[in-house]
């Protein structure tokens, strides 16, 4: 067969190549929609949706999942440097590794120019610092989220009990309530977010913190691994399944009966009163976690730097979510940052929650403020999970997990 | 060595019946031969000697216990395959002891019996060797010494020369022959080679379609075949058949294409009867006085020649065994000598004697 | 003898081409970045030789994956050979009704695995799921299928054999297909009972494809993924956390792609190792006068 004589045999073959690269330009050119990635939690659910309100319908689509796979998501997007997603959920943990990855818009300029219509100065200064890197602000900030204890004020009382102070009263309580039918705790130890969590609480509360000041881990000394073994005896009072319970596992948890205290997110708070979804509605009662040191945090979305869309309409679409009006509205899901929403009194009667969420702000503790505490938390919870199902010693675990951590921080310079 | 009674036998598949009321008797030490054309069920029946297929409806005994139920291994039988069934990854030797092995038979034990089964076949220089490395006839044998090494009641032989050309088939037959005598096993034996049956059989049973159509010695069934299909199956070339009627005087034949064949001797049979008549190639004379037919083919084979005639329509092979001067296209005459014609019912095929 | 013609060899371009893409660079870029210490978060890169495998290979979590790797690997394999050579010796002696059966047994490996995953850990899921629900009202209090250590192990291998059992099983019944029934009638015959018919005259005969079956899902079962990643997520702790979960855990959450991609190498080495072995271990048993 002479292919110069078969010139439409060779034009058979480009005809469907310029087909496949149309079809393939096509949903390039259609990616005009802002793209909105989130963690799932009540609060995320109200703002991005505040957010979707703000542009014209059909301008903006919102995906909420769990707050490891948006994580997992937006890395391996960003660090292709792909425009595939525009704006995004951090929380302080989050949000330092993206800002220090240089994933991330700066938004100053915006800030000051969009300042009065957004009374923008209603934000305290420590929650900008905690959207800011290296002196430029790189998110909106759009709640104060801080952990609680959740109790159930009818069975505590039947008991004849005290909400608990301290550690031991939390393992005395959840002892006394054990029962097979409703566990006496919840415990979420689901790797990485929710279990890291979890045991910063201990860590802090009993132990001595995860770093000395110059970033070694002293998690595995004696105190840390007096914290762990605790959390280690803590888990017989939980429901079965703990290790795969996240948050949303626990609020189903203490929503349907199954569990009768426990530590969990402020954003939870309001489901236990929703009829919907709760069986133990007014039931519930809460306190600042006891011992202290529970995590808090202050979150916010950011734009990502590899965004293709206007800035300047992602901006002002942030900012109408994170509005007065909004906030106030949105109180009832999370602590809004903003000043004049939080000192408004009729918060604290309107919900319950308020005033030991006020108390949790004093006595709660931060993740340390370092951009790399989640690849630290890969490793560390792993290892606690091992000593947790028994498969390793606490100690042991502990040891290793600090040795696998120092040598990661080596490699990202923290010792230099 | 031991008698084998087959007593009204039938077996079914499902809905479909391939054996209807087998009853043979099998001497102690008789070579039995099974043959018949393909489908008659002599593979099936053997089988069922075997006990690889179950009997549907009636006994077998061998050596008067009735085996009909029993595992093949319980029944005392050793059976030598059409495709040989060696163990590929067994030594010859091993191929060979493995039914000692599996009744956990000493090694000691086994190899003298090995050793002894290889002597009868000639296979010693082989029992290192693997089955692959053996040439078909070779393998044969193995599958003999595999089946004598059992020391069993009953010989079953399931077409096993088919595979080989023809001129280790002639030779094979003779070992299998001179190994009968030799070890007096009673054997059954199925071929659809009907030269096979008569020159290896004490007695042959014929199988047409599942039921018995003749049992007897091999001369037996050749002198005096009991109906057409036993006639035109033994013997080859075939036995030529003749529709037609006998003569009005009772002396002749009068072929349906209207041929006269003179008599020798009065059929036993009235005259004016429709009945074909039977006749055998090698009985056939030519004569000038015989009835006229036409040469249409010769084929020599060296020993003797074969020669195909046109009596009118009907077509005749004749076998002759002196060398002829004959050409194709020649026209002579036929001639049937006297007691050589068999004559069949028309509607039955039954033989009709005097 | 083909006479080769000029320019022949161009027709080799297209596949090899395609092969080169697909297969060759992708291969050759990670042996490439395994020498390096790449974090994907900052982007920089530095060369630092063999230092990615020597940590790897003085760590304790990598020892403990490979460990639980070929625990899985061999109890999954063990277990769909066992299952599916039995079933598929069943669907031989069944002739008939055997197209329906093998049909249905096939099912489930018609499903994508991570569908399969999907709802085997919805059946699994503790308290609520399928199993959980049906043993509590018989008042049976089950182990954490997904939970415990050592269960978590079981539920990923049982996951892995209904999977993969069919394929074992279609494959060994193809096998059994050709085999020449007269040898089994011979054996029969000959006295051997059902055990020794099949160690002496069935499995000598489906040597090829056992290895051939072993071979190939040993190596898929040593890439095990997204059975375990929806399952279990390599935990608890790291209870199932095998060497391509490790590799997972390094390259897309820890972003380490250097040290991600020596693992993969490791793995890759690993895998061709064991794959040479079991072939020479298995042909010298069985075939010893064969070939």
């Amino acid at each position: 067969m002479d292919l110069r004589s078969r010139p439409v045999g060779a034009l058979a073959g480009v005809v469907p190549a310029l087909l496949l690269a149309a079809m393939a330009a096509g949903p390039a050119a259609a990616q005009d929609t802002i793209r909105i990635i989130s963690h799932r939690q009540p609060a995320l659910e109200y703002y991005t949706g505040k957010m979707a309100a703000a542009l014209p319908e059909g301008r903006v689509t919102v995906e909420l999942m769990p707050i490891d796979r948006e994580l997992e998501l937006a890395s391996i997007t960003m660090s292709s440097q792909s425009d595939a997603i525009d704006v995004l959920y951090l929380n302080d943990a989050s949000f330092q590794r993206f800002a220090a990855n240089g994933w991330l818009e700066p938004l100053d300029d915006l800030w000051e120019k969009y300042r009065e219509e957004y009374d923008l100065d209603d934000f305290p200064q420590s929650v900008i610092d905690a959207v800011s890197y290296d002196g430029k602000i790189y998110a909106m900030p759009i709640q104060t989220n801080t952990e609680l204890f959740f109790y159930r004020t009818d069975l505590l009382e039947e008991a004849g009990i005290e909400p608990p102070t301290t550690m031991e009263e939390y393992a005395a309580a959840a002892a006394q309530l054990h029962s097979a039918r409703t566990a006496g705790t919840i415990m979420s130890l689901k790797p990485v977010d929710a279990a890291l969590n979890e045991a910063h609480w201990y860590m802090n509360a009993i132990g001595d913190g995860w770093f000395d000041d110059a970033w070694k881990p002293i998690f595995n000394n004696a105190a840390g691994v007096e914290a762990i073994t605790k959390l280690k005896e803590m888990t017989q009072y939980a429901p079965r399944g703990f290790t795969a319970h996240a948050n949303d596992e626990s609020t189903i948890n203490l929503q349907q009966g199954l569990a009768a205290m426990g530590l969990q997110w402020f954003t939870r708070a309001a489901a236990m009163d929703n009829p919907e979804q709760s069986r133990v509605v007014g039931e519930m009662g809460w306190v600042a976690p006891p011992g202290g040191g529970a995590r808090i945090a202050n979150d916010g979305f950011a734009i990502s730097r590899f965004s293709s869309n206007d800035r300047d309409e992602m901006f002002r679409m942030m900012a109408e979510a994170a509005s007065k009006e909004s906030m106030r509205e949105g109180a009832q899901f999370a602590m809004p940052p903003r000043l004049s929403v939080l000192e408004d009194p009729a918060l604290a009667e309107q919900f319950r929650w308020y005033t030991a969420a006020r108390e949790a702000v004093e006595s709660g503790q931060a993740f340390p403020a370092m951009p790399d505490f989640l690849d630290v938390g890969e490793i560390v919870t792993r290892h606690i999970l091992r000593a947790v199902t028994g498969e390793a010693e606490v100690q042991a675990a502990l040891d290793q997990a600090a040795a696998e951590t120092e040598s990661l921080l080596a490699s990202r310079g923290y010792y230099n | 060595m031991a008698p084998l009674t087959i007593r009204q036998a039938t077996k079914s598949f499902g809905a479909v019946q391939v054996l209807h009321g087998i009853d043979i008797d099998i001497q102690d030490g008789e070579f039995v031969v099974l043959v018949g054309p393909s489908g008659c069920g002599k593979s099936t029946l053997l089988r069922l000697i075997a006990g690889l297929e179950d009997i549907t409806t009636g006994d077998i005994l061998i050596d008067g216990k009735v085996v009909s139920r029993l595992h093949p291994k319980d029944r005392d039988i050793a059976m030598v395959f059409q495709s040989y069934a060696l163990y590929p990854h067994m030594s010859v030797g091993e191929n060979m002891g493995f039914s000692l092995r599996m009744r956990d038979v000493s090694q000691a034990e086994r190899e003298r019996k090995v050793a002894a089964a290889a002597e009868i076949l000639g296979l010693t220089p082989l029992l290192d060797r693997y089955p692959r490395q053996l040439s078909g006839g070779q393998r044969q044998r193995v599958a003999m010494g595999r089946a004598i090494v059992r020391d069993p009641k009953v010989f079953l032989f399931d077409e096993p020369l088919s595979n080989l050309d023809a001129k280790l088939r002639v030779q094979m037959r003779a070992e299998i022959r001179s190994l009968h005598k030799k070890l007096k096993t009673t054997i059954v034996y199925v071929t659809h080679d009907q030269i096979e049956a008569m020159t290896m059989a004490d007695k042959i049973v014929v199988l047409r379609d599942g039921h018995v159509e003749q049992i007897g010695s091999p001369l037996e069934l050749y002198d005096a075949p009991a109906n057409a299909f036993v006639a035109e199956f033994i013997g080859s070339p075939s036995m030529n058949m003749l529709e037609g009627r006998v003569g009005e005087k009772g002396q002749s034949f009068i072929t349906a294409k209207g041929v006269e064949l003179p008599l020798e001797a009065p059929p036993p049979l009235e005259p004016g009867r429709n009945a074909i008549m039977g006749l055998r190639p090698e009985d056939i004379r030519l004569g000038a006085h015989g009835a006229p037919a036409r040469i249409l083919l010769i084929e020599p084979t060296g020993a003797d020649i074969h020669v195909n005639l046109d009596l009118n329509g009907d077509q005749l092979t004749a076998v002759f065994h002196d060398r002829l001067e004959l050409t194709e296209g020649e026209s002579v005459g036929v001639a049937i000598p006297a007691d050589v014609v068999h004559f069949f019912d028309v509607e039955t095929g039954e033989r009709i004697s005097s | 003898m083909v006479s080769w013609q000029r320019g022949l060899w161009l027709f080799f371009v297209p596949s090899f081409g395609l092969l080169a893409v697909v297969l060759l660079w992708p291969l050759g870029y990670a042996i490439y970045l395994s020498f390096f210490d790449y974090f994907l978060g900052t982007g920089t890169r530095t060369f630092i030789g063999l230092g990615n495998y020597i940590e790897l290979l003085s760590e304790a979590r990598l020892w403990r994956s490979m460990w639980t790797t070929i625990i899985i690997a061999f109890g999954s394999v063990a277990l769909e050979f066992a299952v599916g050579f039995a079933l598929a010796l069943a669907l031989y002696r069944l002739n008939s009704s055997a197209k329906v059966f093998s049909v249905l047994l096939f099912l489930p490996h018609i499903v994508t695995p991570v569908v399969a995953a999907l709802f085997l850990k919805w059946m699994l899921a503790a308290n609520w799921g399928l199993v959980d629900a049906t043993l509590l009202t018989f008042d049976i209090t089950p182990p954490d299928w997904l939970g415990d250590p050592l269960w978590a192990k079981v539920s990923v291998i049982l996951a892995d054999a209904w999977i993969f059992t069919p394929l074992i099983m279609m494959v060994l019944y193809a096998a059994l297909q050709g085999l020449d029934a007269s040898l089994i009638e011979a054996a029969q015959i000959d006295g051997a009972s059902n055990w020794r018919i099949l160690r002496h005259v069935i499995i000598p005969a489906l040597i090829p494809a056992i290895i051939f079956t072993i071979s190939v899902r040993l190596m898929d079962v040593f890439r095990f993924f997204d059975l375990i990643y929806v399952l279990t997520g390599g935990g608890p702790g790291t209870a199932t956390e095998t060497i391509t979960m490790y590799t997972y855990q390094l390259g897309f959450r820890m972003l380490e792609v250097g040290k991600a991609s020596a693992l993969g190498v490791i793995t890759l080495v690993i895998v061709a190792a064991l794959l040479l072995s079991i072939n020479r271990a298995l042909n010298s048993i069985y075939r010893g006068g064969d070939r």
